[in-house]
């Protein structure tokens, strides 16, 4: 153990002294503290704040991202490359002990990057509330809204119906229900939050409608018209909620002249959300899973350097990186190839062996970077949404335990193989 | 026996895996226990293959090698072993004190020996003025020095030198060789390549010297140098006349003339005195210092009296 701490010292003292490590922290603390004055939003509040969120942390996750795939895929070539790697193997170390402390080593650099991240922009999104020039129950109403995060209830399946999407025509009513007995969090509100599709579709005017909510002890939680727009996503307050009931909501459309028939989609149609935890500790969630997301590409960074020269393994690693970064895109080509970007179908024989290479290529890519899909803070910061512990929990088994030790392993493997002298003679 | 190569032999092969050089062809020899074992040749004779081989840096292609009976790859064998590279291989980030306890923390030796033995070999090579200097900013000659102290810091049973006097001055050069015999007294076994043959005939006593991949030549030093069919006499004292009755009884005796001449010293020994009485215990401006003693836990002189001078 004392071995690989000591590795793990030299890794942290080399990020320090190379300044890679004041690099990145300059790079952040920049990014975050510029932000603010580079959004201009549609103008209210909320939304500007929940696209700093958004941005911030997208770039906090990207520039962590590169650091930790960057110094990853140099902390085995570059010491292969300077031959200090040479001085190491002769000592009496396992390959494993090598991998392990430069991993732990990088993980540090890592956390200190997250935690100076996390924190500025904490105290920026506080800063950003402070100077909103608004009353102060309005700037109240802003941080309860910004500073709580929800969970989301699914509303429970309507016996006979197929899917969950909701066709309401005119003058008819659509009930749904949501079973909040689960629900443990002592709140006094919940949030109906929905988005619906006119039919015709051409009608973008306000549709008018009455929306009803109860339990069984609260007949009158809600009961409003309301003249909505259609393709938004609306938030209606439900007061005074009790949490350990069956809450029955029914939506009577009363759009008759014109007739408009609400559609509301199975995926993001209506949900609602329940006050369930700070934005602090969801942030602290959130980085949590970054930082098992960080382990994850400085592992891939280190096989990569493992494998290859410095120069190579950066640009492996950093096309892994791009291509997670990169959504559906890289998916898209795995899937169709070049065909994304061509109608063309009169493809010369070379045209069509560089596609499948292609296909190939990000196929494999998208096989690596399988395991980050299902953890990415992203999906639920910026919306206010709660970020489950077992979330956290998985990700950490996941990207911080499984996969980095299957890594470890394969790296460990691969040095041990590796003639480190071949250099000079 | 401390290493045993048999029929040991290293090809270097492209990327499609064929055969580029064949850097060592096939050779056989032992190094053993408490001897100093020189391995010279020019350059691209396989000598600096044979030396990473022994270190585990590469894998033979064919043959065995054993070091202290094991594979070059065993974590127990590598922990005896000392290494001396030709060129710097060390964090150009750290300071000479922290590289020093770097790779002794990689042997687990106890926090407090470790700097006992840190300071002792800081003295020893002249650096403790220069311990909180960063290698980066050291010349080759202290690089040189810094590097065998690493090569020291777990008293190895087998030290394995690169050039270990290139870039040093002649004092530096002194002090490695005075180093060797040392070690070489307290049962150590050393391993020497070096281009610099006075510098190999003044410490080694068996040499092996490489051609092409091949051993070419294999031996001890003294029946390799040694002309067996002269002698020499060296008289302390003596008048010209007495010189030439000696000169006159050696004619009638073998039948030819013997020569005579005054013996010359080095220009080593020349240069160390002179250095010696010019600058006793001074500094150079780069912060090296000329120290005189090899390090006590080197020279096996007892730990207890080292920790006791440490902590005064």
């Amino acid at each position: 153990m004392r071995k690989i701490a000591a590795i793990a010292t030299l890794t942290v003292r080399s990020a320090i002294r190379s300044r890679v490590l004041a690099a990145a922290a300059a790079a952040i603390i920049t990014v975050i503290i510029t932000l603010p004055f580079m959004i201009k939003g549609d103008g209210m509040p909320g939304s500007k704040l929940s696209i700093f969120i958004n941005y911030s942390f997208g770039l906090l996750m990207f520039v962590t991202s590169l650091t930790a795939t960057w110094c990853g895929a140099g902390a085995i070539s570059l010491e292969v490359g300077t031959r200090q790697i040479q001085l190491l193997v002769t000592k009496p170390l396992k390959s494993v002990q090598i991998w392990a402390g430069k991993l732990i080593g990088l993980m540090m650099i890592n956390l200190f990057l997250l935690v100076l991240g996390g924190a500025l922009m904490y105290a920026m999104i506080h800063w950003t509330l402070g100077t909103v020039e608004t009353g102060k129950s309005d700037q109240r109403d802003l941080g309860r809204d910004i500073m709580t995060v929800y969970r989301t209830v699914s509303p429970l399946k309507t016996p006979g119906a197929s899917s969950r999407q909701a066709a309401v025509g005119p003058g008819q009513v659509y009930r749904w229900q949501f079973d909040l007995t689960r629900q443990t969090a002592d709140t006094q509100f919940a949030l109906l939050k929905f988005r619906f599709i006119p039919s015709p579709f051409s009608y973008q005017s306000p549709v008018a409608g009455i929306w009803h909510a109860s339990t069984k002890k609260q007949t009158d939680l809600l009961n409003k018209k309301h003249m909505i727009s259609p393709n938004m996503t609306v938030y209606l307050n439900i007061p005074g909620i009790e949490r350990t009931s069956i809450l029955n909501l029914e939506y009577l459309n009363t759009q008759t002249n014109p007739a408009v028939t609400v559609f509301l989609p199975s995926d993001n149609g209506l949900s609602l959300l329940i006050p369930e935890s700070s934005f602090e500790t969801n942030l602290l969630r959130g980085l949590m899973i970054v930082f098992a997301r960080l382990v994850f590409f400085t592992s891939l960074g280190m096989i990569t350097g493992t494998l290859f020269t410095f120069p190579v393994a950066v640009f492996a690693s950093l096309g892994l990186l791009i291509t997670a970064y990169s959504g559906g895109f890289a998916r898209q080509l795995a899937e169709r190839g070049l065909w994304i970007f061509v109608s063309d179908d009169k493809f010369s024989n070379i045209t069509l062996i560089f596609n499948e290479i292609v296909r190939v290529l990000f196929r494999f890519f998208v096989f690596i970077l399988s395991p980050l899909e299902r953890f990415n803070p992203l999906d639920f910061l910026p919306d206010s949404l709660y970020i489950p512990w077992s979330l956290v929990g998985q990700s950490f088994i996941m990207l911080f335990c499984l996969y980095p030790l299957i890594l470890l392993l394969i790296g460990a493997e691969c040095l041990s193989r590796r003639e480190t002298g071949i250099s000079s003679e | 026996m401390v290493i045993k190569a048999e029929g040991l032999a290293k090809i270097f092969r492209d990327f499609w895996h064929r055969p580029v050089v064949s850097a060592v062809k096939s050779v056989n020899f032992e190094v053993h226990a408490g001897e100093i074992f020189g391995l010279l040749g020019p350059n691209g004779s396989g000598k600096s293959t044979t030396l990473r081989m022994i270190l585990g840096l590469l894998k033979p292609s064919a043959g065995t090698l054993r070091v202290f009976g094991k594979e070059p790859q065993d974590i127990k064998s590598k922990a005896k072993i000392g290494y001396l590279p030709e060129e710097s291989c060390l964090y150009p980030f750290l300071t000479a004190r922290e590289i020093l306890m770097f790779y002794g923390s990689l042997f687990n030796l106890d926090s407090s020996a470790l700097k006992i033995r840190v300071k002792q070999l800081l003295e020893m090579t002249g650096l403790h003025h220069a311990a909180a200097r960063r290698v980066g900013e050291f010349s080759k000659g202290m690089l040189r020095r810094i590097g065998l102290a690493q090569a020291l810091i777990n008293d190895p049973d087998l030290i394995i030198l690169d050039e270990p006097t290139s870039g040093l001055d002649p004092v530096g050069c002194h002090q490695v060789k005075d180093l060797i015999l040392t070690l070489a007294r307290r049962g150590k076994t050393v391993l020497v390549s070096s281009h610099l043959l006075a510098d190999v005939e003044s410490v080694c006593q068996r040499v092996i010297i490489m051609n092409n991949g091949n051993i070419i030549v294999e031996g001890r030093l003294n029946e390799l140098l040694e002309n067996e069919s002269i002698y020499r006499f060296c008289v302390p004292s003596a008048s010209t006349e007495q010189v030439r009755a000696i000169q006159s009884f050696l004619r009638q005796q073998t039948g030819t003339s013997a020569r005579t001449d005054h013996p010359r010293k080095t220009l080593e020994q020349f240069f160390l005195e002179t250095v010696s009485r010019a600058q006793p215990g001074t500094t150079t401006p780069s912060g090296v210092a000329y120290a005189e003693k090899v390090a006590p836990f080197l020279a096996g002189e007892n730990q207890k009296n080292d920790k006791k001078q440490c902590e005064k």
